[in-house]
């Protein structure tokens, strides 16, 4: 827990470095009409990297504590999870929602629900055909296309 | 007595067919989140807020607000029927509701949680229909200097109540201002923090960060506790009902203490149903007569749990709509559907859009009423949801997430950054920082640095305005002091043991 704690404020520390040497590009100073652009940016990030760095400070000085970041069987449950939706999410970039989310949801519902086969088709195909009349066409959202700009066949 | 002409006007608009509908398809939506574990009303309500871009604003706020009352109704389910909390604000409601189920009282339990919750609802929604329009006058005689005092005010009360490390709180709202900052600035008009992309010149959709942090940050925590559910089979008959509101009277000190503060803690920026809840339950328990019965199946339990979280709900929305301050994370949500409508929040709303505030205000006691009617006849039914497999639900929520979040803005960046807000979710729930601040700066971000500016230049760039003025003064030195007692709280002798057990920081 400690050496998780430990690692989440360094990335937060890194993170606001970035922010702060993109706010030094603007003017952090006063102009005539008021502050300038990277004004509030500049002493947001400071004054986050001043709060992380008490939160650094902090876990350095608390006592190791037995309770462990993932409990047992926690980091598999969360790759099972975690990692299909980054699948998921790049394979919507190329063949768009509707064919990258039935083959998500039957990925998921077979090798994680380990459901029988009709059901893992019949959900998937199901899904992205009510999605496309109740999303599409009634609430009017557009959803994402990908490259390769598939549309539904009706 | 205006305020009666101005509720009549409000039931003329959420009286009509479609309004009608709406609130009670919200309500039920509403019900099956907040029945559901791992999504909640938060996460809930801004999944759908992209849904509401085809409606007319004030059916859109309705569709929000009864999927929040519905939220507010579920959660009990759950956890009364599973001893598996439905919401968050309903953790407390598992400590006497889930015993009492396996007593064979479930029926009971049930009527406990939703009959005191309703008629709390609607104090606290007669409470809001006559204190919500002097607010809003008052509110009205305000400039930029008060305003951001106010501002000041609801950000020191997540640094002073919040309840957790003071430093992890001020990381997570100064994180949610700086991304707030992120895009092209309202003054000078050049990119800020972008990185030379073009895709955050629009800056962070608020959307996108909720349903990531609330949403899959939710379902990432729970897929790892795996839940199994086996529970209490119930319905509820119409003897029990009556008998729980004839209790209401020999319990009525707890009604009316869970009412009140759970209203309280909902108006406090921030601070919504889920601490209220907890506080109430705690409050109920310290001035019983039997304190040691709690958490064995008294009914009491319930009620002060379920009381407050309702009236919280309620309350939350009273800043919402007189200042344009959400009073809980949920609200915060509605406020960022306020600017997808095209309204401008604040006490300006009371003028310019009275149908959308009495709209709202109507709907309110409508929604609560449909939610309880639904609750008391479909128990059987939405237990049955739970009965779905994970393996399916969890995907389907995965991927509604995305759908709102793409929906904003059409932008594939924004799917990314669900999945990247969803681990930082995850992240900071395990190492409890509170999430709130983020969400709330966010969403404030741009209002507060346009008070501070347009104060600034009232005052030819002196920050002496903020003294000379005496409501911002005044408003200022509380926020000053909220903010400073946590450091104070170490000074007083007897509070050192305790001070740190209520979370407050929630939704």
């Amino acid at each position: 827990m400690k050496r998780a704690e430990v690692a989440c404020v360094l990335a937060i520390l890194i993170w606001t470095g970035l922010m702060l040497r993109e706010a030094m590009r603007l003017n952090i100073g006063w102009e005539a009409s008021g502050p300038g652009a990277g004004f509030f940016p500049f002493w947001l990030s400071t004054g986050l990297a001043l709060s992380a760095a008490a939160v650094l400070v902090r876990a350095l000085r608390s006592p190791p504590t037995e309770r462990p970041f993932f409990p047992r069987g926690a980091l598999p449950s969360l790759l099972k999870l975690a990692v299909p939706i980054a699948g998921m999410i790049l394979a919507m970039q190329v063949v768009g929602f509707y064919l990258a989310g039935a083959l998500y949801l039957g990925v998921s519902m077979r090798w994680l629900g380990r459901h029988r086969w009709p059901l893992v088709v019949g959900v998937s195909l199901l899904f992205p055909v009510a999605v496309y009349f109740v999303i599409e066409r009634w609430f009017l959202v557009g959803l994402p296309r990908g490259y390769l700009d598939l549309r539904p066949p009706f | 007595m205006e305020a009666l002409g101005n509720l009549l006007f409000g039931f003329t608009i959420a009286l009509t067919p479609y309004n009608l509908m709406v609130a009670a398809s919200g309500v039920f939506l509403g019900i099956i989140i907040g029945v559901l574990p791992g999504l909640g009303g938060t996460s809930g309500v801004a999944i759908l807020l992209p849904m509401t871009m085809v409606m007319p604003a004030t059916s859109g706020i309705i569709l929000l607000a009864s999927i929040y009352w519905g939220a507010l109704f579920g959660g009990a389910i759950t956890s009364i029927l599973f001893n598996i909390p439905g919401e968050p604000w309903s953790v407390a409601t598992c400590f006497d509701g889930y015993p009492m189920a396996k007593q064979g009282r479930a029926g009971e339990a049930l009527a406990s949680a939703f009959v005191p919750g309703f008629f709390a609802s609607l104090f606290g929604i007669l409470l809001f229909t006559f204190f919500a329009p002097p607010l809003a006058e008052l509110a009205l005689k305000f400039g930029p200097p008060e305003y951001l005092a106010v501002l000041l005010l609801a950000f020191s009360t997540f640094a002073g109540l919040g309840g957790g490390p003071l430093e992890k709180t001020l990381v997570s709202m100064f994180a949610g201002f700086l991304l707030g900052t992120v895009g092209l600035d309202i003054v000078t008009g050049e990119p800020r923090l972008t990185f030379g992309t073009i895709d955050l010149l629009a800056g962070f959709s608020f959307v996108t960060v909720c349903i990531g942090l609330f949403g899959l940050g939710e379902i990432m925590v729970s897929a790892e506790e795996s839940l199994q559910f086996r529970g209490v089979q119930a319905t509820i008959r119409l003897r029990e009902v009556w008998r729980v509101v004839r209790s209401l009277a020999e319990h009525l000190r707890t009604f009316v203490m869970g009412t009140l503060l759970g209203f309280w803690v909902g108006v406090m920026p921030g601070t919504g149903a889920t601490p209220a809840s907890f506080m109430s339950y705690g409050l109920a328990k310290q001035s019983s007569r039997h304190p040691h019965k709690f958490g064995t199946g008294v009914p009491e339990g319930v009620m002060a749990t379920e009381t407050a979280a309702h009236a919280a709900g309620i309350g939350a929305l009273l800043p919402l709509v007189t200042l344009g301050i959400p009073g809980s994370p949920t609200a915060a949500v509605m406020l960022a559907g306020l600017f997808v409508w095209g309204l401008q929040p604040g006490p300006r709303l009371f003028v310019e859009q009275p149908d959308f505030v009495w709209g709202l205000i109507a709907s309110m006691y409508i929604g609560n009423m449909i939610a309880l009617l639904m609750c008391l006849l479909l128990v059987p039914f939405f237990t049955a949801i739970l009965r779905i497999p994970y393996a399916i639900l969890g995907p389907l929520i995965v991927l509604f997430s995305a759908i709102g979040a793409y929906a904003v803005k059409n932008m594939m960046l924004d799917i990314w950054l669900l999945l990247i807000f969803g681990v930082v979710g995850y992240v900071f729930k395990k190492l409890a920082y509170p999430v709130a601040p983020l969400v709330v700066a966010l969403v404030l971000g741009d209002m507060t640095e346009e008070a501070l500016r347009q104060s600034l230049i009232m005052s030819d760039g002196s920050f002496t305005i903020f003294l000379t003025r005496p409501i911002a003064a005044a408003l200022i030195g509380v926020a000053l002091f909220i903010f400073l007692l946590p450091m104070l709280r170490p000074l007083l002798p007897q509070a050192v043991g305790g001070s740190r057990a209520a979370p407050l920081s929630g939704r």
